[in-house]
């Protein structure tokens, strides 16, 4: 195994030494530093190709060039890493690449998240409900998204995502009639979720198209859109229902000590809310994810607690339970900055951004500045969620169904067990193992910049420094950048491939 | 068994509720939350969109000179004079005053006010002015020498070397001499200089790049090092102030102390690295330039679409974007919200052709015969459908466009009307296939070829060639698309790979000189082998020109023979838009840098 | 969990009559009935034909003349004001199509024309991304997977090393050299980076099967090894590099659609779907037929071509059929003990028999085909 190890790392260090060799030798044929100066119209036109001649040694071919880039780069082995200098700019690239990194990670890893979680959870959805409605309406709707490009949906979402919320903020009215509507719909959702017989699907719609009008209703009346608060009621209700939802999928509601393990931890969570408030004050982050610890090891403790003939289910459930509860003591505590913010004069009553990642200037407590960023974030991670969305529910989908067809589904269903584990612990954990070997190489993708989206966002991460080094003739950072993405993708595929073999036995590692 | 099950439950509530009780009452709003300090009519401020970051305060070097930083500079740096709404020089005596002493040598005194500092409170004196001279003047900059064969440009490790200059300031070549009170220098340059005016003033202030050098603390001896440096050709010290001025001062984030100096009336206070710049007062500027807005804010974004989206959603109150037809057409789409100004840019779009390469221009290809060569030209050049062009590409953008028909002056130039009278243009004014085909006919030409260079992938360059192809194919010629992204470097290396070449020069200010290379014999922007020995000869005369009423009469002069020798055409000026949130008054956009920021202390915001 | 009764009835009865149908069939047949089962892929299939048929037709390909009266490049006066569209469902006049039906751009380009023109290219650049990287992939990934050792080492990292490269610098390379890159050159330079993923995948395939039965057979028996890959084993993978081609064509479509966004793609004069929704994203408000027609072909195109790959999949693959529910299993199970001798066998047998290829596979399939670097 170690030996496997060595050599492969061995070999993918030769595969980005030549690739990064070529990329070098190509972009030195793209690009033109000298171009400005061929068009300007300066008088000393002369003297000023030479001095940039000189300064980017463009009288040396590039292979050659390539290897002082290469002693730069070795210097990162002994803690001097010289990428270069984006020479527009005078920055050094280092520089750039640290911040860009930053950016990028903020922008794509909450977006990539979500686009997981709803992806694999439609996808596992869509698997045990193939051929329905719900299937094919999913099928339909991951595929419309996979055929969109992302630019289209940008525009798209910044009319109406942003500037189409934000007029509707300014005056949050809906007519009866749209609030209906919107209950139908979610009803004729979630009873396609459910399925089943006409009896069950109609208890299920009646029951969605209550509970979205009413709420909606409510938040309309209240005007919760400009004054959004949870508090420890809803709290206390969305808690409640979660501990039930995830007994009932992790457990089984028949297994009662993991059920009131669950209901404790939300209940607890629900009492919380009054000390948070004075824990909260003043946060930092550092204070809240050890508030955030400390609270998960509440609901560890809980679990242990409740105890029963299955522990650790408790324990997980409640600390699952305990995580969820602390977002939304979070997102309450969140809610509560709306207010200062939305009225604030940097703001102006149109939260939700366009461009950018902060409001410039804004200054204000850890919460002010939290809610900022995301309504700077929320616009281009809906924009990459719907559009990487697609993709994991097919995944998930295709994985899903291949291993709800293999014999040993067959087989503890013959044993009697119920559908409940026969899914969640037998199929969904098994299909999940292909697609851990699929998210290392995603990541390196990822990791790659979103260029487009931060392109039209105005974010300037990694996808900005190689597209702008490009555009601007300066070879270093978009080095710098091939070099970042080269490096992980190829640790991204050693990983996969590992992956492969770890988890599923009946792969042989060879190489 | 199940009640004790659920006690430690209810301990741990009852203890956290209990705790709740025993602390402060009433949590919510008024206890934990404090933030918003922003909130409330505070400070007014204006945000501005632009395309690129800023990223050195010091402009006058060879990488530091773009519009990016210029913009800035412009809000940041007071300087002895700047050009008001209708292009004209304008002093700003609030920070100092220039007079000319003498014409031949031309000899131009430089006085600070007694007021102007710089926003650490150090005066502004004459030791920036003789820094600033060895920077702009290139004259201390150790030689650069050229290896013989390669071409190549040696510049060793530790040597002088602040910029490259241009050539009006390289003609001062002695040390400006310091007056009494030290406030004023005075400067003589070798030979007179047609645009002096525009060509010397304060850069980096003198204690800071000495600081910044090496060279100690206190700005009052560090003023001296410098002045004395300079005066004594200290190479050593120089090596290091060079290397301060030039790399010294640029910044992407929020500049240190030591890096951040105005002299106007803004100051950087925050600058996030390639999202926002925020300037707010300089608390020692006391010029007449103060402006009325407390917080200036750029913001960048690239996308032209973007930021009529943000300003649509009101993260911008202004912002100037490369704008096509539907982004205005958005933009006014917002009624009274919104005022908008379409008018000019500096760049003009143009056709030039070359005569060198024997091509269809070329009097080589007609056996010499320039007559013949001049007239394919001028066929060529009738064919350009250059009214149709400024109709269905650039009305959208701005209504009262117009063919621009000179080559040197901006159409908004005060001399600009008596130029087009008198130069010729009018010749082509109308596209006239009949015409250009009888000029065929005369020249006994038929089928003529014309490989035609354009930046591919400039959509409204694309569309100007789609209108041209088919406008001269009617005349008989067959245009054939050269368009190639690699165009700016084709100009001036591949002149036997097209005929025609379309592009943009751009004009950066009024100055007269700023032509000389594009039309002069072997010119540096006379890409095409054009020589015409008048027109030489009149650029010479123009370069030691420095009477305005004359040298408007020698840029007559030359554009007549430029129009007359069918060297090419004008089509239009780069239409420009510039937007911004109606709330705010005294904005007044110029056609060049730093166009929508011009006269930014004008801005106010009503109600 | 519970099923409708009729439903479970009806699945069952389904089941039996696919296995009736399957008896005595070919490989070939059974897939292509499948496929022609398949709804979505079937009305996607007659959806695309019917969008080349258009492309070509109207304003015609190469030598063929079209119907339309206009051409692509042909400018002109504006019929309507700002080149508004002459298409009317309804109000005044009724139902018209008009002389420009999807209006005409500032030049006074029919767009109708532009979007074929546009439909054109896309489609071309779309089938030669797919081909040249099949032959690659392919190519690739057999004898990666066959030979094994050293030359799969080896092949392996050679396939990093275009993992490595960004598209957006071909792009750039494309620019420098060619000008601006015709459609086909774009397309051909796109299809020598796409194929590392069906490479990867083909390889997969090659490294179970050469371990299967009949290719020891046909060893022994003395084919040479081009024999054995040919005739023998690529046939069996046909199924993953059908569906994994299908896949490519939707992601090339998206690919260039943002290469031209980027200013890397296919440049004017010359149309693409992907150029024309990126040169005219701003005109999305005020001249919405520039860039909603252009677009909608676009998502037409990709969806179809989705939906295609998804029915050849389920065409191709006999292990994805429905999930059988608890109780349609006990419904089986009784009816099996009734003495109803069609339902137990063939269809469990087969998929026993396949289970022991790895699951990764498909999986992987999935992964690679779905290329991310077309969507960011």
């Amino acid at each position: 195994m170690y030996n496997f190890i060595f050599r492969r790392a061995l070999s993918s260090l030769g595969v980005l030494l030549v690739a990064t060799f070529l990329i070098y030798v190509l972009v030195d044929i793209a690009i033109d530093p000298l171009q400005d100066l061929l068009q300007s119209t300066a008088p000393n036109k002369e003297a000023l190709i030479a001095a940039r001649v000189q300064q980017l040694q463009l009288d040396v071919p590039s292979p050659v060039r390539y290897l002082g880039w290469l002693g730069g780069v070795a210097g990162c082995f002994i803690g001097k890493c010289d990428l270069g200098v984006a020479w527009t700019t005078n920055q050094q690239v280092t520089d750039i690449l640290v911040s860009s990194i930053g950016v990028t990670i903020k922008l794509v890893t909450l977006a990539t998240v979500v686009a997981m979680i709803l992806g694999i959870t439609v996808g596992v959805v869509s698997a045990l409900r193939q051929y329905t409605g719900f299937d094919y309406t999913m099928i339909f709707i991951s595929f419309l998204l996979y055929s969109l490009p992302s630019f289209w949906v940008a525009v798209l979402m910044k009319q109406w995502g942003a500037i189409g919320f934000n007029d509707f903020l300014a005056n949050p009215e809906l007519s009866i009639g749209v609030i209906l509507l919107i209950g139908v719909v979610a009803g004729i959702i979630w009873q396609a979720i459910f399925s089943g017989d006409l009896k069950r699907r109609l208890i299920v719609f009646g029951s969605a198209f209550a509970v979205t009008s009413g709420v909606l209703w409510y938040m309309i009346a209240t005007d919760w859109f400009r004054k959004p608060s949870l508090g420890p009621i809803v709290i206390l209700l969305t808690g409640v229902g979660i501990a039930f939802a995830l007994t009932a999928i992790m457990a089984g509601l028949r297994n009662r000590k993991a059920l009131y393990a669950a209901v404790s931890t939300a209940v607890l969570i629900a009492a919380l809310w009054y000390p948070m408030q004075f824990a909260f004050h003043g946060a930092n982050a550092g204070i809240v994810f050890g508030l955030l610890v400390a609270v998960v090891a509440g609901g560890v403790l809980i679990g242990w607690l409740w105890g029963g003939y299955d522990r650790a289910v408790s324990m997980r459930i409640s600390a699952l339970v305990a995580l969820l509860g602390f977002g939304l003591l979070f997102a309450d505590r969140v809610m509560q900055a709306w207010v200062p913010y939305f009225n604030s004069s940097a703001i102006n009553g149109r939260p939700i951004a366009t461009i950018g990642s902060e409001t410039p200037g804004l200054k204000g407590s850890f919460w002010t500045t939290q809610l900022d960023s995301y309504t700077h974030l929320i616009l281009p991670t809906l924009v990459l969620v719907l559009v990487s969305f697609a993709a994991y529910t097919r995944y998930s989908r295709a994985s899903m169904l291949e291993v709800m067809n293999q014999d040993y589904v067959r087989t503890a269903r013959a044993k009697g067990l119920s559908e409940r584990v026969v899914v969640v612990r037998h199929a969904f954990r098994n299909s999940l193992i292909p697609l851990a070997t699929i998210i290392p190489l995603d990541f390196a993708g990822i990791l790659g910049g979103a260029v487009i989206t931060e392109k039209i966002f105005g974010w300037r991460g990694m996808g900005t420094m190689f597209l702008s080094g490009l555009q601007k003739s300066e070879i270093d950072p978009v080095m710098a950048y091939v070099l970042v993405i080269g490096f992980v993708a190829i640790v991204a595929n050693f990983l996969a491939d590992l992956l492969y073999a770890v988890l599923d036995p009946r792969i042989r590692v060879n190489a | 068994m199940k009640i004790k099950k659920w006690a430690p439950l209810a301990a741990l509530v009852g203890a956290t509720l209990a705790l709740g009780a025993c602390s402060t009452p009433a949590p919510g709003d008024d206890n934990p939350t404090t933030e918003g300090t922003s909130a409330s009519a505070g400070p007014t401020e204006v945000r501005v969109g632009w395309n690129q970051p800023m990223y050195s305060a010091n402009q006058n070097t060879d990488h530091g000179n773009a519009t990016a930083n210029a913009v800035i500079n412009y809000m940041t740096q007071a300087g002895f004079n700047y050009y008001d709404k209708d292009l004209k020089l304008v002093p700003d005596t609030s920070f100092g005053s220039y007079e000319k002493l003498s014409d031949d040598p031309l000899q131009v005194k430089y006085t600070l006010s007694e007021n102007a500092k710089w926003s650490d409170g150090t005066p502004i004196d004459a030791a920036d002015l003789v820094l600033a001279w060895a920077g702009l003047s290139s004259n201390l900059n150790d030689k650069v020498e050229t290896d013989e064969e390669t071409g190549e440009v040696i510049v060793g490790e530790n040597e002088v070397f602040f910029a490259s200059g241009s050539p009006g300031t390289a003609l001062i070549k002695d040390v400006p001499e310091i007056g009494e009170d030290g406030k004023s220098v005075t400067v003589t340059y070798t030979k007179p200089f047609a645009d002096w005016e525009t060509a010397f003033g304060v850069t980096m202030p003198a204690h800071a790049t000495a600081k910044l050098a090496g060279l100690g603390d206190d700005a009052t001896a560090n003023k001296a090092a410098v002045i004395k440096a300079i005066q004594d050709n200290d190479r050593a010290t120089l090596a290091k102030i060079a290397n301060a001025w030039r790399t010294g001062f640029d910044f992407t984030s929020t500049p240190t102390a030591d890096q951040n100096f105005a002299s106007g009336p803004y100051i950087i206070t925050e600058y996030t690295e390639n999202q926002s710049i925020i300037l707010e007062k300089n608390a020692q500027y006391t010029g007449d330039h103060a402006g009325k807005i407390d917080k200036i804010i750029v913001r960048y974004s690239e996308d032209p679409q973007a930021q009529v989206q943000a300003f649509q959603n009101g993260e911008l109150d202004m912002l100037a974007p490369q704008a096509t037809a539907d982004t205005l057409t958005q933009l006014q789409a917002l009624g009274d919200k919104v005022e908008i100004q379409t008018g000019v840019d500096g760049t003009y779009e143009h056709v030039d052709m070359v005569q060198d390469n024997g091509g269809p221009f070329d009097p080589e290809s007609y056996g010499g015969d320039a007559e013949k060569a001049k007239k394919v030209r001028q066929a060529f050049l009738l064919t350009i459908p250059r009214q149709a062009i400024v109709d269905q590409l650039i009305k959208p953008l701005n209504p009262n466009a117009e063919t621009r028909d000179s080559f040197i002056l901006l159409s908004d130039d005060p001399n600009y009307e008596k130029m087009v009278a008198e130069n010729g243009s009018d010749f082509y004014k109308e596209t006239d296939i009949e015409k250009a085909k009888s000029l065929l006919k005369e020249a006994g030409v038929e089928k003529v070829d014309v490989r035609f260079l354009y930046g591919k992938s400039n959509v409204r360059r694309a569309n100007e060639f789609v209108l041209i192809q088919e406008s001269a194919a009617k005349a008989g010629f067959n245009v054939i698309d050269g368009g190639n992204d690699d165009w700016g470097t084709m100009l001036s290396t591949a002149q036997d790979k097209y005929d025609a070449a379309l592009f943009g020069w751009q004009s950066t200010s009024t100055a007269v000189t700023e032509s000389d290379a594009n039309f002069r014999t072997g010119g540096l922007n006379n890409f095409y082998g054009y020589s015409n020995k008048t027109v030489d000869g009149l650029f010479d005369q123009l370069q030691t020109e420095t009477d305005p009423a004359k040298q408007a009469q020698i840029q007559i002069d030359v554009e007549k023979h430029l129009w007359a020798d069918a060297f090419g055409t004008t089509i239009f000026q780069f239409p420009a838009v510039n937007a911004w949130n109606s709330k705010i008054t005294g904005v007044s956009p110029i056609s060049i840098s730093p166009t929508i920021f011009s006269e930014f202390w004008n801005w106010e915001i009503a109600g | 969990m519970s099923e409708n009764m009729s439903n479970t009835e009806e699945t069952r009865a389904e089941n039996e009559l696919e296995l009736r149908e399957v008896a005595g069939l070919s490989q070939g047949q059974i897939v292509r009935k499948r496929f022609f089962r398949h709804k979505a892929a079937m009305i996607s299939l007659i959806v695309l034909a019917a969008v080349i048929l258009l492309a070509v037709t109207s304003i015609g390909w190469g030598p063929l003349p079209g119907w339309w009266k206009f051409g692509y490049k042909e400018t002109g006066a504006l019929t309507l004001p700002g080149g508004r569209p002459t298409l009317q469902l309804w109000g005044e006049g009724g139902f018209q199509i008009g002389d420009h039906p999807f209006g005409q751009d500032e030049l006074g380009r029919d767009n109708f024309a532009r979007v074929m023109r546009g439909i054109q290219t896309s489609l071309t650049v779309m089938f030669i991304v797919a081909t040249v990287s099949t032959a690659i992939g392919i190519l690739i990934g057999a004898i990666a997977g066959f030979f094994r050792g050293w030359l799969d080492t080896l092949l392996m990292r050679f396939t990093e090393l275009f993992i490595v490269v960004p598209v957006l610098i071909t792009g750039a390379v494309l620019g420098k050299l060619y000008g601006s890159p015709t459609p086909v050159i774009l397309a051909i330079a796109l299809g020598l980076l796409n194929w590392t993923g069906l490479a990867r995948l083909v390889r997969a395939e090659f490294l179970s099967l050469r371990e299967r039965e009949f290719v020891e057979a046909a060893r022994v028996a003395g084919a040479s090894n081009t024999r054995i890959i040919f005739k023998h084993m690529l046939p069996n993978t046909i199924a993953v590099i059908i569906v994994n081609s299908t896949l490519m064509l939707s992601s090339a479509v998206l690919l260039e659609t943002s290469l031209s966004y980027l200013g890397f793609g296919i440049q004017a004069p010359e149309v693409s779907l992907g150029n024309l929704i990126s040169e005219y994203q701003s005109a999305f408000a005020t001249r919405p037929w520039l860039f909603w027609w252009a677009g909608l072909f676009i998502v037409t195109i990709a969806l179809c071509v989705n939906f295609i790959g998804d029915g050849l999949r389920d065409a191709f693959d006999p292990r994805q059929r429905r999930v059988p529910t608890v109780r349609a299993l006990r419904k089986a199970e009784l009816k099996a003990q009734l003495g109803a001798p069609e339902a137990t066998p063939t269809g469990i047998a087969v998929d026993t028999l396949e289970a022991d290829r790895p699951v990764v596979d498909r999986l992987e399939s999935e992964g690679d085909s779905d290329g991310k670097d077309s969507k960011n």
